[in-house]
């Protein structure tokens, strides 16, 4: 049991959702380019849109990192517990894999710099 | 309105008593809202914007200004919170939300009842705090995906209020 009036103003939430949705929705979270950083102090950004495999020198040999449809992971790396492989394909801006044995770090980057963590 | 007495001075003091009972009840339930868990942070029932809201419906828009704003001071003293990022947040939601409540009521009065209102004001709340959050905050390509669904919520839970209101105003005689 609403009135008319309810229900104009309830339109035109709808329709502010609806419109917040189309506007935000796609920008979210969509990763630019890959990023490796090394030990060694080796920095190199890779564009997703190319596929590759490359190989990177970290402090105990070699980490591949795999870049395949816009997605990236390491495929392999030079340690003992392979934690880095766990994390899987890296899909969203802000995610990363980590070698810390080997000292290699992939992480995909977005339009806008990203926090991992908040704190208040 | 409600009639008010031909003495300036004695509508100042029912005002003022008024205004600061509403306020009491409305830092209460405020209080009491703080202490309910909730599943994510800036997501609440918003049952203080009600008083609010109570208010602007029985006693006019000058009086549920005065609430709303000393809500928010009050609350957040009562709370610990004041000056801190979620007192800025606090402010943002609280002045979008009755900005929200003002204009329902400048162009639908008579026509828009409670949860109209508790609607508009509640979406108006979380995109605020949202608003300021993005500036402030959180990067806003963090937040962008979270937008849609948190201001569904905020208006689910506007009609919730709405009604809530509704069920007392016509529970409660007009004074």
């Amino acid at each position: 049991m609403i009135g008319r009036g309810d229900a104009l103003v309830l339109a035109a939430c709808a329709a502010l959702i609806a419109a917040s949705f189309v506007l935000l929705a796609p920008r979210a979270g969509v990763a630019r380019s890959a990023l490796v950083e090394t030990s060694r102090g080796e920095r190199r950004e890779l564009a997703l849109d190319r596929d590759a495999r490359l190989a990177f020198v970290g402090r105990r040999g070699l980490t591949t990192v795999e870049v395949r449809d816009r997605q990236a992971r390491i495929l392999d790396s030079a340690c003992e517990q392979k934690l880095c492989l766990r994390a899987g394909w890296l899909v969203r801006a802000g995610e990363s894999s980590a070698c810390l044995p080997n000292g290699v770090t992939l992480r995909l980057l977005g339009a806008d710099p990203d926090y991992d963590a908040l704190t208040l | 309105m409600t009639p008010s007495p031909s003495d300036p001075a004695a509508r100042a003091a029912r005002d003022d008593a008024l205004v600061a009972g509403f306020t009491a009840l409305a830092v209460a339930v405020q209080v009491l809202e703080s202490a309910v868990p909730m599943p994510l942070p800036g997501v609440k029932p918003g049952l203080a914007n009600l008083v609010v809201l109570i208010v602007l419906l029985r006693h006019g828009l000058r009086l549920a200004a005065w609430v709303a704003a000393l809500r928010v001071l009050v609350g957040s003293l009562a709370l610990g919170t004041f000056l801190t990022p979620g007192f800025a947040l606090s402010v943002a939601g609280a002045s979008t939300s009755f900005g929200a409540l003002a204009l329902v009521h400048a162009l639908g009065r008579g026509a828009v009842g409670p949860i109209g209102y508790s609607a508009a004001s509640a979406l108006a709340h979380m995109a605020g705090q949202l608003a300021l959050a993005a500036v402030l905050l959180v990067p806003p390509a963090a937040l962008a995906p979270l937008v849609p669904a948190l201001l569904g919520f905020a208006t689910a839970t506007g009609v919730a209020g709405g009604i809530i209101a509704r069920t007392v105003l016509s529970r409660t005689p007009p004074p």
